[in-house]
């Protein structure tokens, strides 16, 4: 990420979506209208050019209630050339994304994949105690609180080792394209398909021998 | 007219509201943006954009995050911050209190220090109030 001081944050914040709203922006489920039916938006949505991909390996799953997913930090993440110049650590916002995205995979194993856009809707009581550096791993757990059939709710916890990263509590909205235009059809099952596909990646490597962190504790908020 | 702390006060607090989701009550002076506020390397991003418009002032890159310190061995050492480092912080943010920080200079304690007072004055500093 190369923010520009100059530019108003929620531009940058647009960027992300709709991978990660600001911590500040409440309420209303922020969609990617944009043109989906593009060439550029369909590669996008297979996977083959989206970057932030903030999830590289299983842990440990309890179907409907816990997932626990691992983020390898690597010096190639381009966002860590200006965050910081010589110091380079995961921004917190990559951490909140990396939350966002395990509770997500617990939602779609849990809906089988009924949705092809799951986001955040709002983040509550975000704590950030400990950097992350490259050559490190980030061990996200989220914890269900609730998951309906268009929303849900989780207590997240991400640990370096034996320190807390980062605390939080999500929720998440599960939507179709097709909810506002019928015609996206193919595009939602493009994009769930993709998924299907990214899934099988991760069980298929699904490592026991790390250790889960212990189940993420309610965060103050 | 130039503006009184209260008034530089309350309108930090608003920026502060509105950039990290916190509550009125919170948004005390020695709040730190960090430890208490929760607020992250994004939010000192936007904390500055929002308070170079409330007050018309320009914050140059690194007056808020010392982020080009972290690379020099002079100022940071194995994840710390040096003697001479610290010399240099208060030079660079004469406005934070360092007392606790020069106990332990631990780099990911460094944006600890920056406080709701911190901002105030160093506004305070920047519109001549």
């Amino acid at each position: 990420m190369r923010p520009r001081s100059a530019a108003p944050l929620r531009n940058i914040r647009r960027a992300f979506t709709p991978i990660c709203l600001s911590k500040s922006s409440a309420a209303g489920t922020n969609i990617p209208l944009w043109p989906v039916r593009s060439r550029l938006a369909q590669r996008a949505l297979k996977g083959r050019i989206v970057k932030f991909i903030l999830v590289d390996q299983l842990i440990s799953h309890e179907p409907g209630k816990r997932l626990v997913m691992a983020k390898n930090v690597t010096m190639a993440e381009e966002y860590l050339a200006d965050h910081f110049p010589g110091f380079p650590v995961l921004p917190g916002v990559m951490m909140l994304e990396a939350a966002v995205q395990t509770a997500a995979w617990l939602v779609r194993q849990h809906s089988n994949f009924a949705h092809s856009l799951i986001v955040l809707k709002e983040a509550r009581g975000v704590k950030y105690s400990s950097f992350v550096a490259p050559g490190q791993t980030l061990l996200m757990a989220a914890d269900a609180i609730e998951i309906t059939q268009t929303h849900s709710s989780f207590k997240i916890k991400g640990t370096v080792g034996t320190a807390t990263a980062i605390q939080a509590r999500l929720e998440l909205a599960h939507v179709n394209l097709t909810q506002t235009d019928p015609a996206l059809a193919p595009i939602d099952q493009l994009s769930i398909n993709a998924q299907r596909e990214r899934w099988q990646i991760f069980t298929q490597r699904q490592t026991p021998a790390l250790a889960a962190p212990a189940p993420a504790q309610a965060a103050a908020g | 007219m130039p503006m009184t702390k209260d008034e530089v006060f309350t309108k930090v607090k608003e920026v502060l509201i509105s950039t990290l989701a916190v509550d009125d009550n919170e948004v005390t002076p020695e709040a730190s943006l960090k430890r208490d506020l929760n607020a992250e390397s994004i939010d000192f991003l936007d904390i500055t954009f929002q308070l170079e418009k409330a007050f018309g002032i320009k914050i140059p890159k690194g007056d808020l995050v010392p982020e080009s310190m972290f690379a020099d061995p002079e100022f940071t050492q194995n994840g710390k911050m040096t003697p001479k480092g610290v010399a240099e912080l208060k030079t660079r943010m004469p406005y934070a209190d360092y007392t606790d920080f020069e106990k332990d200079p631990d780099l990911q304690k460094v944006l600890d220090v920056i406080t709701v007072d911190t901002l105030v004055r160093y506004v305070m500093a920047k519109v001549g109030a």
